[in-house]
C-alpha cells in the first residue's frame, strides 16, 4: 500500500514539475533559447499571488489568470526588446543573457520584496481525499488537474490554432515560415511569452504547496532543465511525461535510498539520458533538433 | 608575440609581482580573487573558447580540485603543496572520462550535460560524508604564520596558478592542437573529413582546460580553509566566468585573463558605491556586455570607441 | 595594456585611504545585507544601530574617564562568506578597525573569525550557533547564541515530563553543518532522556518537496518529531504533515516558529507548534544598556516599528558585551586587555546571564520553547520564564 502512497506523491509532485517544464521546454525547443531565468519569472507569478492574495484576499486559484497575463506580457517584451536583439548570436550569447537577467530579476525581488520566505495558506489547505489507507492532498489533486489540463491546452492550442501552427512551423524552418508570410521576431516573441504566461502559472501553484523566496529560483530552473531533457524539447506531451516521471523518481529514490539522493538520481539519470538519447526518452526529431 | 606586448605583459607580471609590498591585506586579497578568476576564465576558454564547446558546468573541476585537497590535507595529512598535482590529476581524468560520453554531445546539449555533471558531482559529494564532511564541510588545516606572509603566501600561489593557466593557453594556440581546437570551432565536420582526430583532440584540450581550473580549486579550498559543497560548486562562478572570457574576447590568450580584471575590478567599485543594489548592476552589466560587446572590449574597440560600434552587433544578431 | 595600468594605478591610489579616530571608537562589520541571508543581517544590523543610538545617546563608551562616541562601519558581503573575509580584511587593514562586531551565519562567521584571529582583531558575535566555530583554538572569538548541538536539548526536557508520557521520537534535518549538528545534538539529547529514536533521515538543503519522508514517519506514528532545518523546510513540513495527517502529541523545530513569518505563512496550521529560542521578547532580563529587556523591545519598536527577534537581541547583545568589555578593560586599542575582561565577562543583559567558555562560547544560557498559542509566540519553558502552560498532547488535525 506505501508503494501505492509514493507513486501517488510522485505524481502529484510529478504534474508541477511538468508545468515548470512546459514553458522552458517550448521555448527552448522553438527559438533555440535556454532561458536560465524562467525560474525567476516563475517566482514573479509566485509573488504576485502572493501579493493578491496578501492585500485583496485573492483566492490562489483565481489569480492563476492573473499571473497568466501579466507574465504573458512580460515575456513577450522580454523577447521583443531585449532576446531578439541576439537570437542569431552563438547559443551560449543566450545562455548568458538570460543568466544576467535570472541575475537581475533575482536580486530586484529580493531588494523589493525582500529575502523572506513565504507562503500562502488558505483555509481549505491541509484537507485530503482519504481513500482507506491512501491520504491525497486536496491542493496537490487540484495543482495536478490544473497542470494536466493546461498541458492538454497548449498541445491543443499548438495543433489546432493558426498562432499555433505558426509556431511549429517557425520551429521547424525558420526560413520556409517566413516565405509563407509569418514574422519569426512575432512568433519568437509569442512562443517566450506563452513559455512565460506558463512559468507565471507554475508560480502561483508553487505558493500553495512551498515557501519561497528569491533564492530559490535557481532550483526551479534546474528542475525545468531536467524535465525537458527527459522529455524531449519543445514537446508539450514529452514535457507533462518527463515531469511525472521526475516526480516519481524523485519520490521512489526518496524511499528506496535515501531522501538525500534523490537530487543526485535526478541529476545523473539527466546525464545519461542526455549522453544516450540526447532528444529525449520521448522525443523524435522535430523541434530545434537539428540547430545548434 | 610581437616585441612591444611582451615588454608590457613583462611589465605587467613585474608590477603584480611587486604588489603586495605597496598595497594593504585587502587590496592583495582583492587581487588573490581577481587571479582565481583569471585562472578560471583562461582555463576554461581552451575549451569554451579555442573548441567552442560551451562547458557551463566547468566549475565542476572546481570544485573537485578544492574537495580533492581539502581531503588529502585532512584525511591523509598531505602537505598542501603536495596536494596540488592531485588537483590537475582529478581534472585531467575525470574531464577524460567524461569527455568521451558527453564532448559528442553539441551546444545545448553539452553545456545542459556539464551543469547536470556538476550537479551530480556536488550532490554525490555532499552525501559522501564519511570522507568529504558531507554537507558539514571540511575544515582545512589553517596555515602557521604571520598574517602578512600567508597573505603574500596565496597572493603568489593564485598568480602562479594563473601564469600557469596562462602559459598552458599560449603553448595551445601555437601548437598543432591550438590549430585542430580551432578547425574544429568553425565546422568540426570539416575538421575531421581533414583528417583531424576531433574526438581525441576536444577531450585532450578539456583535460588540460581541466587541470588549470582544478588547481585553482585546490587554491581555494586551502585559502578558504572551509570548504561545503555548496561554496565550491556554484553556479554564479560559471557564469561570472562566461561572462569575463566573452567580456575580454573569447578564443584569445590575453582576452580572459583582461575580462577577469576588469569585471573583478568592476565589480568592486560598484559594490562599493552601488551597496542595495549592486546585484541588480551585476546583472545588468551582463546583459550590456551581451547585448553590445560580446566580441570582447578589446576586438570591438579596436581603433577608438564609437556608439555605431555597440549598434553593430545587435543589427547583426536580430530577427 | 594601457587600460590595465591605468585600473592598476587607480587601485593602489584607492588602498591609501583611512578614517580618522579622534574621539571616537570605531567598530567594524561586514554583513550579508543583501543575497539569501539579507533579512537576517539586516536584523542584525539593526540590533547595532539600535545599541549605538542608545550608548551615544547616554554620552558614548567610557574608557578612562574619557566618553567616547560609537561609530560603526558597515560592509555587505552579500551573503558570500568569502567575500566576509574580504571585507574584515579591509576592516582591519585598511580602515584600521580592530574590533569586529560578527556577522549572521555560521560560515560567515567561520570564515571571518579566521581573518580576525589571524590579525590579531578581536570579534565577538551574536549571529551564529555552529560548535565547529569553537573548536579551532582561536582565542579572538566571543559568542552568545547557544551552540547547535544544545539547541534541542531544552524542548526534550520539558517534553519528558508531560503525561500522556512521550516515548518515541522522529527526527529529521536539512543536510548542511548547523542543521546537522542540530540533529547531533537533539539525537544525544533524546538518549539521555530515555527517548526511543524510530527515525532518523537528513535530506537535500532547500528541498522543495518531502512527501516521501512524511510518508515514512508516518509509518513509524512518533509521539514527537523534531525537524532541524530550515524556514522553508519548517514551512513543507508542516504543510505536509497536515496533508497526510500525522499527528504527533508534539512537533517542534529548530528554527521557524521564533520568526513571525511562521505564523504569517501557515495561518492557522502554524497552532502549538513549538520552537527553540535563543531570545524572547518576555524574558525579564536586566541589562546595563537598555535597562532592561522590556525597555529594549520598547525602544527597538520605536525606531523600526517592529517587534524585535532574536536576531536583532543578538546583535544588540553581542555589543553590549562588547562595549562593557572595553569599558571595564579601560582600553579600545589593547587587545589583549580586552579579551582577558570578555573571559571574565559574567553579567546579565537581555539576552540572559552571560558567561563564556575557554573557548570563547557562551555557557548555561539554555534555549526557552516558545509554542505558538493563537497566532502568538508564548515562551512555555523553563518554567521561571514560561508565560503560559504548554499545550500538550497537540490536538489532531481538523
Amino acid at each position: 500500500m506505501i508503494i501505492l502512497q509514493i507513486l501517488i506523491n510522485g505524481l502529484l509532485l510529478g504534474a508541477f514539475y511538468a508545468l515548470i517544464g512546459i514553458g522552458f521546454s517550448l521555448v527552448w525547443g522553438v527559438t533555440n533559447i535556454i532561458n536560465l531565468s524562467h525560474g525567476a519569472i516563475a517566482l514573479l507569478g509566485a509573488y504576485l499571488t502572493f501579493f493578491l492574495f496578501q492585500t485583496f484576499r485573492l483566492d490562489p486559484f483565481l489569480s492563476i489568470p492573473v499571473s497568466f497575463i501579466a507574465m504573458f506580457s512580460f515575456g513577450y517584451l522580454l523577447q521583443r526588446y531585449l532576446m531578439n536583439f541576439v537570437v542569431k548570436a552563438q547559443i551560449f550569447m543566450l545562455l548568458i543573457l538570460t543568466f544576467g537577467l535570472e541575475i537581475f530579476l533575482v536580486n530586484f525581488m529580493t531588494t523589493f520584496f525582500s529575502a523572506d520566505f513565504r507562503s500562502v495558506t488558505p483555509s481549505y489547505a491541509g484537507n485530503s481525499l482519504v481513500l482507506g489507507s491512501i491520504v491525497i492532498p486536496y491542493i496537490r489533486l487540484a495543482v495536478f488537474s490544473i497542470c494536466v489540463i493546461i498541458a492538454v491546452a497548449m498541445a491543443l492550442f499548438l495543433d489546432k490554432t493558426w498562432p499555433g501552427k505558426a509556431i511549429k512551423a517557425t520551429s521547424l524552418d525558420i526560413e520556409a515560415s517566413m516565405m509563407s508570410g509569418i514574422n519569426p521576431a512575432k512568433i519568437y516573441a509569442l512562443t517566450f511569452a506563452l513559455g512565460s504566461g506558463l512559468a507565471g502559472v507554475s508560480g502561483t501553484l508553487l505558493t500553495l504547496t512551498q515557501a519561497f523566496s528569491p533564492s530559490i529560483a535557481g532550483g526551479l530552473t534546474l528542475r525545468a532543465f531536467i524535465v525537458s531533457i527527459l522529455g524531449g524539447l519543445g514537446r508539450i506531451e514529452g514535457a507533462l511525461i518527463g515531469g511525472l516521471l521526475l516526480g516519481v523518481l524523485e519520490t521512489f529514490s526518496s524511499y528506496l535510498i535515501g531522501e538525500s539522493y534523490k537530487n543526485a538520481i535526478a541529476f545523473g539519470l539527466m546525464v545519461l539520458v542526455l549522453i544516450v538519447k540526447p532528444s529525449g526518452l520521448m522525443g523524435r526529431k522535430y523541434y530545434a533538433e537539428v540547430k545548434h | 608575440m610581437k616585441k612591444k606586448n611582451v615588454i608590457s605583459f613583462a611589465l605587467f607580471i613585474i608590477t603584480l609581482a611587486v604588489l603586495p609590498h605597496l598595497v594593504s591585506g585587502y587590496w592583495q586579497r582583492v587581487l588573490t580573487q581577481t587571479f582565481l578568476f583569471a585562472s578560471i576564465a583562461v582555463g576554461s576558454n581552451i575549451i569554451i573558447g579555442y573548441t567552442g564547446y560551451p562547458a557551463f558546468g566547468n566549475i565542476a573541476f572546481f570544485g573537485v580540485g578544492a574537495y580533492v585537497t581539502g581531503v588529502l590535507t585532512t584525511k591523509y595529512n598531505m602537505a598542501f603543496v603536495a596536494t596540488l598535482p592531485f588537483c590537475a590529476l582529478s581534472g585531467i581524468v575525470l574531464a577524460i572520462l567524461l569527455g568521451i560520453p558527453i564532448l559528442r554531445l553539441k551546444g545545448h546539449y553539452f553545456a545542459i550535460a556539464t551543469v547536470g555533471v556538476m550537479e551530480t558531482i556536488k550532490e554525490l559529494i555532499d552525501n559522501m560524508t564519511e570522507l568529504t564532511g558531507g554537507g558539514l564541510g571540511l575544515t582545512l588545516p589553517i596555515m602557521q604564520g604571520e598574517p602578512e606572509h600567508i597573505y603574500r603566501f596565496f597572493y603568489y600561489a593564485m598568480l602562479l596558478c594563473m601564469l600557469f593557466a596562462l602559459l598552458l593557453s599560449y603553448v595551445i594556440s601555437k601548437v598543432k592542437l591550438g590549430y585542430a581546437l580551432r578547425a574544429i570551432r568553425v565546422d568540426e565536420d570539416a575538421a575531421s573529413v581533414m583528417g583531424i582526430n576531433t574526438p581525441l583532440y576536444k577531450t585532450f584540450a578539456w583535460a588540460l582546460s581541466a587541470s588549470a581550473v582544478g588547481i585553482a580549486g585546490g587554491i581555494y579550498a586551502y585559502w578558504l580553509s572551509y570548504i561545503d559543497p555548496h561554496t565550491v560548486f556554484v553556479g554564479t562562478y560559471s557564469v561570472k566566468m562566461f561572462a569575463m572570457i566573452l567580456l575580454g574576447g573569447a578564443g584569445t590568450v590575453m582576452g580572459p585573463l583582461l575580462g577577469a580584471f576588469t569585471l573583478e575590478l568592476i565589480s568592486e567599485l560598484i559594490w562599493s558605491k552601488f551597496i542595495a543594489i549592486h546585484g541588480m548592476v551585476l546583472g545588468l552589466l551582463i546583459i550590456f556586455i551581451i547585448l553590445f560587446i560580446p566580441k570582447g572590449m578589446f576586438e570591438t574597440f579596436k581603433g577608438g570607441f564609437s556608439f555605431r560600434k555597440l549598434l553593430t552587433n545587435l543589427r547583426e544578431n536580430s530577427l | 595594456m594601457k587600460r590595465v595600468a591605468i585600473i592598476l594605478t587607480a587601485l593602489v591610489f584607492l588602498a591609501f585611504q583611512g578614517i580618522s579616530h579622534a574621539d571616537e571608537i570605531w567598530f567594524g562589520a561586514a554583513l550579508s545585507l543583501t543575497g539569501k541571508l539579507a533579512k537576517e543581517g539586516n536584523l542584525v544590523k539593526n540590533g547595532y544601530e539600535l545599541w549605538k543610538e542608545t550608548v551615544n545617546k547616554k554620552g558614548g563608551i567610557k574608557i578612562g574617564g574619557k566618553n567616547y562616541k560609537v561609530s560603526v562601519r558597515y560592509y555587505d558581503d552579500e551573503s558570500d562568506p568569502n567575500r566576509g573575509a574580504k571585507l574584515v580584511e579591509k576592516l582591519i587593514t585598511e580602515d584600521k578597525i580592530k574590533l569586529i562586531l560578527g556577522p549572521y551565519g555560521s560560515e560567515s562567521v567561520f570564515a571571518t573569525s579566521a581573518i580576525t584571529e589571524k590579525y590579531g582583531a578581536i570579534m565577538v558575535q551574536g549571529g551564529a550557533a555552529a560548535d565547529k566555530l569553537y573548536t579551532r583554538g582561536f582565542k579572538n572569538l566571543f559568542g552568545i547564541y547557544t551552540v547547535a548541538t544544545e539547541y534541542m536539548d531544552d524542548t526534550l526536557e520539558m517534553l519528558k515530563d508531560k503525561s500522556p508520557k512521550p516515548e518515541t521520537v522522529a527526527i529529521v534535518y536539512s543536510n548542511d553543518l548547523f542543521s546537522a549538528q542540530v540533529a547531533q545534538g537533539a539525537k544525544a539529547s533524546a538518549e539521555k532522556y530515555g527517548y526511543k529514536i524510530v527515525f532518523y533521515q537528513d535530506y537535500p538543503k532547500g528541498t522543495q518537496d518531502l512527501s516521501t519522508v512524511i510518508v515514512n514517519i508516518k509509518g513509524k506514528n512518533p509521539d514527537i518529531i523534531l525537524g532541524c532545518g530550515h524556514f522553508q523546510d519548517t514551512v513543507i513540513i508542516v504543510k505536509q504533515l497536515k496533508d497526510y495527517k500525522v499527528n504527533p502529541r508534539a512537533l517542534a523545530f529548530s528554527v521557524g516558529p521564533t520568526l513571525s513569518d511562521f505564523v504569517e505563512s501557515l495561518k492557522g496550521d502554524s497552532e502549538n507548534v513549538m520552537g527553540s529560542a535563543q531570545w524572547t521578547s518576555t524574558l525579564k532580563y536586566k541589562d546595563p544598556v537598555f535597562g532592561s529587556n522590556q525597555e529594549f523591545v520598547k525602544a527597538y519598536k520605536a525606531k523600526y516599528n517592529e517587534d524585535p527577534n532574536y536576531h536583532s537581541a543578538g546583535g544588540a547583545s553581542a555589543a553590549v558585551i562588547f562595549q562593557k568589555a572595553i569599558e571595564k578593560a579601560g582600553t579600545k586599542d589593547d587587545i589583549s586587555k580586552i579579551r582577558e575582561a570578555l573571559s571574565g565577562f559574567n553579567e546579565e543583559i537581555i539576552y540572559g546571564k552571560i558567561k563564556f567558555d575557554k573557548t570563547g562560547k557562551v555557557i548555561g544560557k539554555g534555549m526557552p520553547v516558545i509554542q505558538i498559542q493563537k497566532g502568538a509566540q508564548r515562551t512555555v519553558f523553563p518554567e521561571g520564564v514560561a508565560e503560559s502552560k504548554a499545550v500538550y498532547p497537540k490536538p489532531q488535525w481538523k
